[in-house]
């Protein structure tokens, strides 16, 4: 079995503060939240925007409030697990594990995520590809 | 003038100009001739100068020259509306024919051209010239003319049927004209459109254009879908003239647009009643001559409309910057057409993919996504989005 080097919390967190000045993370009984304004290009809107993460689960994003809307009242967002909630991974030991650095995955996979929200909304359609639940027998879990 | 356009490696837009500059190039290249119709159009406009020049000819004494004008001469072809097929413009200069009526020479150059059995089925006859059909891709307006050695350099005058008289024109000197301003910045980087991008990033490279050239394309497209097609009160020709005379030979085509439409709009708000606008290479002939208050109030709106929502997308309001994308691509879609601009959204949805699945997408700090060239970006490992 190959050996993981997992990345310690509060390495993680301040990775996250070097490439996002703007951050603030907590971290509290071994849950980091990182908290923090994202936009990622210069026509898309500006989020307010959190991450979640405790050494051995699966890291969580979230985009509180109703700054994610539906095409329609009611209606479904592409590829979350909850209104404000995105997913942007696919949870499997292939797409990430805890010897990688948030603020190199989970940060950039939102940013690029937004980006394809923002086409959604401007085109009715989704560009960014990715797996539905439906298509996943049992998910693994986290490393 | 015919450079290759440069690749999707270039980095991505850092500021609201850069990204409309790159869009704005995108609309016009969906909405001009494909390199492949161009060089289609150009063997046909050949064949037919071959068939009027060739030895056995009726013509062949007039030592008949073809070539094009407007918009395939000033690279600024637009499909028109709702339309599948191009209007190409050339002219068929006879020589030593100045003397003749001019409905004779028109009836010369239809003789010689229905002659021939493959043109004969696709042949039309208008007001001042020639049409061949080429059902599907473009019809070819062939304008008969005979040199005016009177004014010379490049003066021709072509027979108006209605008329029954000769009526003056200049379009090689119009070109001149035109494509010098295009060059308004002697650099080679500030002639170039950097931004302007093939629609798919894989295919056959498109023609670079100077930012004065997607101008006249860009307000021809938004006339179209202003008047909903009509074009007598924006005519390409009155369009071609304001954009070249108020051009500054700005590089960034967005910024340029936005100061040849701050330029019309000044130069309009300050003409209360009808302006002429004269012909830069024939003083004393206005293209504007159909206008009425009625229509020129027209097309002062259309200017305003343009400007306005160019500015709104430059410069949005907070509330407008807070809906992203969405709202700029409404506003463009009301400029150029919703199904344009979508088309172009998908295009760099496309390019934006290419990049993350070649390991090309970088991100800088502050989570703003780049190209991975870009100094200080890390790469962005592939991902799956997940969730229904």
């Amino acid at each position: 079995m190959n050996r993981i080097k997992t990345i310690g919390i509060r390495d993680q967190a301040a990775w996250v503060r070097t490439r996002n000045p703007g951050f603030r993370c907590d971290v509290t009984g071994g849950l980091l939240t990182c908290r923090g304004l994202l936009q990622p290009g210069p026509m898309n809107a500006t989020y307010d925007v959190v991450i979640e993460y405790r050494v051995g689960t699966w890291p969580k994003v979230y985009v509180p409030g109703d700054q994610l809307r539906p095409l329609e009242p009611g209606g479904k967002i592409p590829h979350t697990y909850a209104p404000a909630e995105p997913c942007v991974f696919y949870p499997s030991r292939s797409s990430w594990r805890s010897d990688m650095k948030l603020s190199h995955t989970i940060i950039p996979w939102l940013s690029l995520w937004l980006t394809f929200y923002e086409m959604w909304r401007a085109t009715g359609e989704w560009h960014g590809g990715g797996i539905s639940h439906g298509a996943v027998k049992e998910l693994e879990p986290a490393a | 003038m015919l450079l290759v356009e440069p690749q999707t490696h270039t980095a991505l837009p850092s500021n609201r100009a850069e990204w409309l500059d790159r869009h704005l190039a995108r609309v016009c290249i969906l909405s001009e001739l494909t390199p492949t119709q161009f060089r289609k159009a150009e063997e046909k406009y050949q064949a037919v100068g071959d068939w009027l020049a060739t030895d056995g000819s009726s013509l062949a004494v007039f030592a008949p020259e073809v070539y094009s004008q407007g918009s395939m001469l000033l690279g600024t072809t637009v499909r028109p509306y709702g339309q599948s097929e191009y209007d190409l413009d050339l002219v068929c200069q006879l020589h030593w024919c100045a003397q003749q009526p001019p409905l004779t020479i028109y009836d010369w150059v239809h003789e010689r051209i229905a002659a021939n059995e493959i043109y004969r089925e696709m042949l039309e006859k208008l007001k001042r010239c020639l049409r061949l059909n080429y059902a599907g891709s473009f019809h070819l307006d062939i304008l008969p003319a005979c040199p005016n050695d009177r004014i010379g350099n490049g003066s021709i005058i072509v027979p108006d049927r209605k008329l029954e008289c000769w009526k003056h024109s200049n379009p090689k000197g119009f070109a001149k004209w035109f494509l010098d301003r295009c060059q308004l910045r002697d650099e080679l980087a500030e002639r170039m459109l950097k931004a302007s991008v093939e629609p798919l990033p894989s295919a056959v490279p498109s023609q670079y254009k100077f930012p004065l050239q997607r101008i006249v394309q860009l307000m021809k497209r938004h006339r179209d879908i202003y008047f909903s097609g009509g074009r007598d009160i924006a005519r390409s020709v009155i369009l071609t003239t304001l954009a070249g005379r108020f051009y500054k030979g700005q590089r960034s085509l967005s910024l340029a647009l936005e100061g040849v439409l701050d330029g019309i709009h000044f130069a309009l708000e300050a003409n209360p009643t009808v302006p002429r606008v004269e012909n830069p290479t024939h003083p004393g002939e206005n293209f504007a001559d159909t206008w009425d208050q009625a229509k020129y109030e027209q097309f002062k709106s259309y200017i305003r409309n343009f400007r306005t929502g160019l500015k709104a997308l430059l410069n949005p309001s907070l509330t407008e910057q807070r809906m992203g994308l969405e709202k700029s691509t409404e506003r463009l879609g009301h400029l150029f057409g919703s199904d344009r601009v979508k088309e172009v959204i998908r295009i760099e949805a496309n390019e934006l993919n290419e990049r993350r699945n070649s390991g090309k997408l970088g991100i800088a700090a502050g989570g703003v996504l780049t190209a991975r060239s870009q100094a200080g970006s890390a790469a962005v490992p592939r991902n799956q989005f997940f969730g229904r």
